[in-house]
């Protein structure tokens, strides 16, 4: 089949290469000016999609190309994937390729959630196009082979016939995944948002539990263990931490958020305590060093570690880094930065901020510090030399906001160490 | 008052005449009472339905002359020592002065005193804002309580009561909270409703001594330490102290970053535009309180520069002096036709009651002649179904203000027909109180008890719109109308001696009060058989 796939996202790049890699003819547009260019760092962490991209354009069955290049002509759809906040940019594409092409189909797969197909259709309803919508599962890391065998595949339309031209073009993955649901479109969005919305509230649910574990001096993390093996709970989504951050989550919940505020009016008490919980758990280190200062942190030198939303990316989008620089500036600390992947987003952020330091190494970062805090968990930071960081330290205090260093180990060394639900509890310090 | 009796006997004979006549007769003579209307900003004030004509405003601006009016005003915003028993100037309006202006108490250039605290509020406003004033725990402020009493009360209260429309969105929803009486039933309240790692308390007290304020402050501070027993950290964080009197604020354990200054020149009733509107600031903003003076200090120059007879304080002030000294009207009402003014009518029983419920003339002499009327007030929707009979039918002569905004609710057309119902309402009864029955066109008799006399007088004061610049003008309007009468009246409205003698006895009984020893017949029989009652129950 003739397929133009129209994005800048992860998605986009492993639909492109694994539709052309089954013999479809595919044309992959970046489209959507405004949205974040593809990070390298995307391909470096998804080794089969470099070899596919490889392999495809050397079969000559993909064609990257950039928006003037793209000639939208002769497709049987048009597959848009868009991760950004704006339905004008989506519409001001399908206006554009639908005026080329009378009878377009367009395949969806965006991150602006529920009402967007009804929006849609209700604007297009007497132009002659169809719309379909396919959410997303894919995870960073894993993209390749959650594409292709995904655990769930949700197909949203009601028209036979494009049923039948969808079921036609993912046929190699309606085989493969574990389970096909066609369903209207608005379903599709549905399940598709309230999955993010039960997985951050398993997160912040247990950055509650986190908390009075602390306060009974339990570690957090033996709970999570025990909870996990429950085949109920499962493990996924189960990690304390200092806030969830990113777009896909954020912005699923938010959208639903926003839904719920509009149809009814007592708005949502769950999902609003959800994000509460979440945006007071980014600042949750910072409180635990002014509980361990007794509130006098005025002039700390703080080092950070990690500044991206989560490991092997370069986004810092909703990132609690922003919390704690915000935090820390107001109280008049020092802060040195330091994140693997992120200098480029924190120099563009935070370079107007006198007290605020990018630093170029682990060990830049931690000089002279007061405590040094991981808002990441980098493998990097896994194999630092801590014996060596403590030494570079003006004093040798851990705050693990993703629980990823041994407490013991590090106490050995000679750190003091608070983790997330895990380490001392802070209120015997405050009061004394 | 005078010493010209001639003005007083031409404003006693006139006010005898007019009594015998009716509002209505008034409106009727032929005069265009229109010329009784005059505005300033966004301010309209009507003064036609009361009991005046040209020989009684004229009177009465010679009144304002032979009492050097002029003169008394330009010594208050001066800063001569106006307050005599406590022998300082009352400068309330230096505190909305604007920064470039100079204004010395002494050889200080006391501007600048203002604008640095000014600029301390600005500061904490800011922290808060940005949910970086932080509590014990780390976890930022979101409840504000306010403690105080009088003047350290009754004007930011009201204040953050009529402007919550401007509240300012903070990063953390702010929750406000006043704390005034002593018997703790407010405070109780407040500390089941909220939690200690998020509370900040500002205490204020011109004097820091108190006795309400303290013992509300005491018990704020306990149930504080019961949350975190590290009380340094409890007061750098939960407390800020606003008072004239440092030495008193920094033994109590205000830490000196979280001591804001106001000054022995500032009456309480008059000092909510210094620090101790901080808890205004925090609610609709800095940007917002800014507004709230620059409206006061417009009023102010108006106050000091427009002439008499067009001029908004003098003519109110004129008017309340007629009404009470010459009509013999010792009641008056203020009744605004917007929720949001709810506490306004409370707000100016202190204003102007303790400013001017005096007997002693400025040369230690009783005066001869009525002072300040009983005052009180609601919104007047509201007081239409409570005290208006006694308005309408009663036995007493009462004089009123209705204060009205124009413009409310934008867009929203179902909430604007209920503002125009209000506005309605309140322009029917002006109506009916000048004219009583003659309001109606109907001609057809009515039994004695559905009969309205009327003849009550009114002034309407209308506003284009309730803004943080209009109410600080608004506020400074009958501040400077208090000035106006006290200077007519020969009396210093910026001390209160009346409230001491109170307080003293109060010690003495909460002695014996506490005591478990036998009680002592050392009161009057009444207050001896009083306190045997609670000992018994005890």
């Amino acid at each position: 089949m003739n397929v133009a796939i129209i994005g800048n996202t992860l998605d986009a790049y492993v639909a492109a290469v694994s539709l052309a890699s089954v013999g479809n003819r595919v044309v992959l547009s970046s489209g959507f000016n405004n949205t974040d260019l593809i990070e390298s760092s995307y391909l470096h962490n998804e080794p089969e999609l470099t070899q596919m991209l490889d392999m495809a354009e050397k079969s000559s069955n993909l064609t990257v190309v950039n928006d003037q290049q793209f000639d939208s002509k002769n497709f049987d759809c048009f597959w848009l994937f868009y991760k950004g906040s704006s339905q004008d940019q989506i519409e001001e594409q399908i206006e554009k390729l639908s005026s080329e092409n009378p009878n377009s189909k367009f395949l969806l797969t965006t991150t602006l959630g529920v009402g967007t197909y009804e929006q849609l259709e209700s604007k297009y309803i007497d132009m002659d196009l169809e719309i379909a919508v396919i959410p997303s599962f894919v995870r960073e890391g894993y993209a390749i082979s959650d594409f292709k065998k995904p655990d769930l595949l949700l197909i949203g339309t009601k028209s036979s016939k494009f049923i039948a031209l969808i079921s036609k073009l993912l046929s190699e993955i309606i085989e493969r995944s574990r389970k096909v649901m066609f369903v209207s479109a608005a379903e599709a969005e549905f399940i598709k948002t309230s999955i993010c919305s039960v997985l951050a509230s398993r997160l912040s649910l247990i950055n509650e539990l986190s908390g009075l574990a602390e306060g009974l001096n339990i570690d957090i993390n033996t709970v999570v263990e025990g909870m996990a093996s429950d085949a109920r709970v499962g493990k996924y989504y189960l990690q304390p931490g200092c806030g969830f951050g990113g777009v896909t989550l954020s912005r699923e919940v938010n959208n639903l958020l926003k839904l719920l505020s509009e149809t009814s009016s007592s708005g949502s008490s769950m999902l609003s305590a959800v994000v509460e919980t979440n945006n007071s758990q980014k600042e949750l280190l910072f409180r635990k060093f002014w509980q361990y200062r007794k509130g006098k942190v005025s002039g700390a030198k703080i080092s950070i570690w990690g500044a991206s939303f989560k490991p092997n990316t370069s986004s810092i989008k909703n990132s609690p880094i922003h919390e704690m620089i915000e935090a820390f500036s107001s109280q008049n600390c020092i802060v040195s930065v330091y994140d693997p992947a992120a200098s480029e987003g924190l120099t563009s952020a935070y370079s107007n901020l006198e007290q605020v330091k990018i630093a170029v190494c682990k060990e830049d970062a931690a000089k002279d510090a007061d405590a040094l805090f991981i808002l990441t968990d980098w493998d990097e930071f896994l194999r630092a030399d801590y014996f060596q960081i403590s030494k570079l330290m003006a004093r040798p205090v851990i705050f693990d906001g993703r629980n990823m260093l041994d407490y013991s180990e590090m106490q050995e060394l000679g750190f003091e160490y608070f983790g997330v639900g895990r380490g001392r509890p802070l209120t015997e310090i405050i009061d004394g | 008052m005078n010493k010209n009796k001639i003005t007083l006997e031409q404003l006693n004979l006139k006010a005898k005449y007019l009594s015998k006549l009716t509002l209505r007769k008034l409106f009727e003579q032929g005069e265009d009472r229109n010329k009784y209307v005059i505005g300033f900003d966004e301010f309209h004030l009507d003064f036609s339905k009361q009991f005046i004509d040209d020989d009684v405003f004229a009177g009465l601006q010679k009144l304002a002359k032979e009492c050097d009016l002029t003169f008394k005003i330009k010594q208050l915003l001066e800063g001569s020592v106006v307050n005599k028993t406590e022998n300082r100037p009352a400068l309330h309006t230096a505190l909305r002065l604007p920064e470039s202006s100079r204004m010395f108490v002494g050889d200080s250039n006391i501007t600048s005193y203002v604008h640095e605290e000014l600029r301390k509020v600005e500061k904490i406003v800011s922290k808060v804002q940005k949910g970086q004033w932080r509590g014990f725990s780390g976890k930022p402020i979101t409840n504000i309580v306010n403690i105080g009493v009088g003047g350290s009360d009754l004007g930011p209260f009201m204040v953050v009561n009529a402007l919550k429309e401007y509240r300012v969105n903070f990063k953390n929803k702010l929750e406000f909270h006043f704390v005034s009486s002593m018997d703790g039933t407010q405070l109780s309240k407040i500390l089941n409703s909220i939690n200690q790692e998020e509370s900040l308390f500002i205490v204020s007290s011109k004097s820091f001594t108190t006795i309400d304020t303290f013992y509300n402050a005491n018990t704020a501070l306990e149930w504080m330490l019961k949350a975190c027993t590290n009380k340094e950290l409890i007061l750098n964080q939960h407390f800020i102290g606003v008072s004239a009197n440092k030495v008193k604020m920094a033994e109590w354990g205000i830490s000196t970053a979280n001591q804001l200054m106001i000054w022995d020149w500032v009456g309480g009733r008059f000092s909510l535009w210094s620090a101790i509107g901080l808890t205004i600031a925090l609610s609709i903003g800095y940007s917002g309180f800014k507004e709230l003076l620059a409206g006061a200090h417009s009023m102010d120059l108006h106050f000091l520069n427009e002439k008499h007879n067009c001029n908004l304080p003098i003519i109110l002030g004129l008017l309340g002096v007629w009404n009470t000294t010459f009509m013999g009207i010792n009641a008056h009402t203020v009744l605004p036709y917007d929720g949001r003014l709810q506490f306004f009518p409370n707000y100016l029983t202190q204003l102007e009651m303790e400013s001017n419920g005096k007997s002693i003339d400025n040369n230690g002499n009783k005066v001869s002649y009525q002072t300040c009327p009983v005052l009180w007030g609601d919104i007047g929707p509201n007081a239409q179904h409570a005290f208006y009979q006694l308005l309408h039918q009663g036995t007493q002569r009462v004089s009123c203000d209705f204060i009205a905004p124009i413009k409310r609710y934008g867009e929203d057309k179902q909430l604007k027909s209920q503002h125009e119902l209000a506005l309605a309402n309140c322009l029917a009864q002006s109506r009916v109180l000048a004219f009583g029955n003659n309001a109606i066109s109907s001609k057809s008799d009515v039994p004695s008890h559905k009969y309205y006399n009327g003849n009550q007088p009114s002034s309407t004061i209308l506003i284009d719109e309730l803004t943080p610049y209009t109410l600080g003008g608004l506020i400074a309007l009958y501040e400077h109308k208090v000035f106006v009468m006290a200077a007519i009246w020969d009396i210093n409205p910026f001390d209160q001696w009346g409230v001491e003698l109170g307080k003293i006895i109060a010690n003495e009984l909460l002695d014996v009060i506490k005591v478990t020893d036998p009680l002592m017949n050392s009161f009057d029989s009444s207050t001896n058989s009083l306190l045997k009652f609670i000992k018994d129950k005890n």
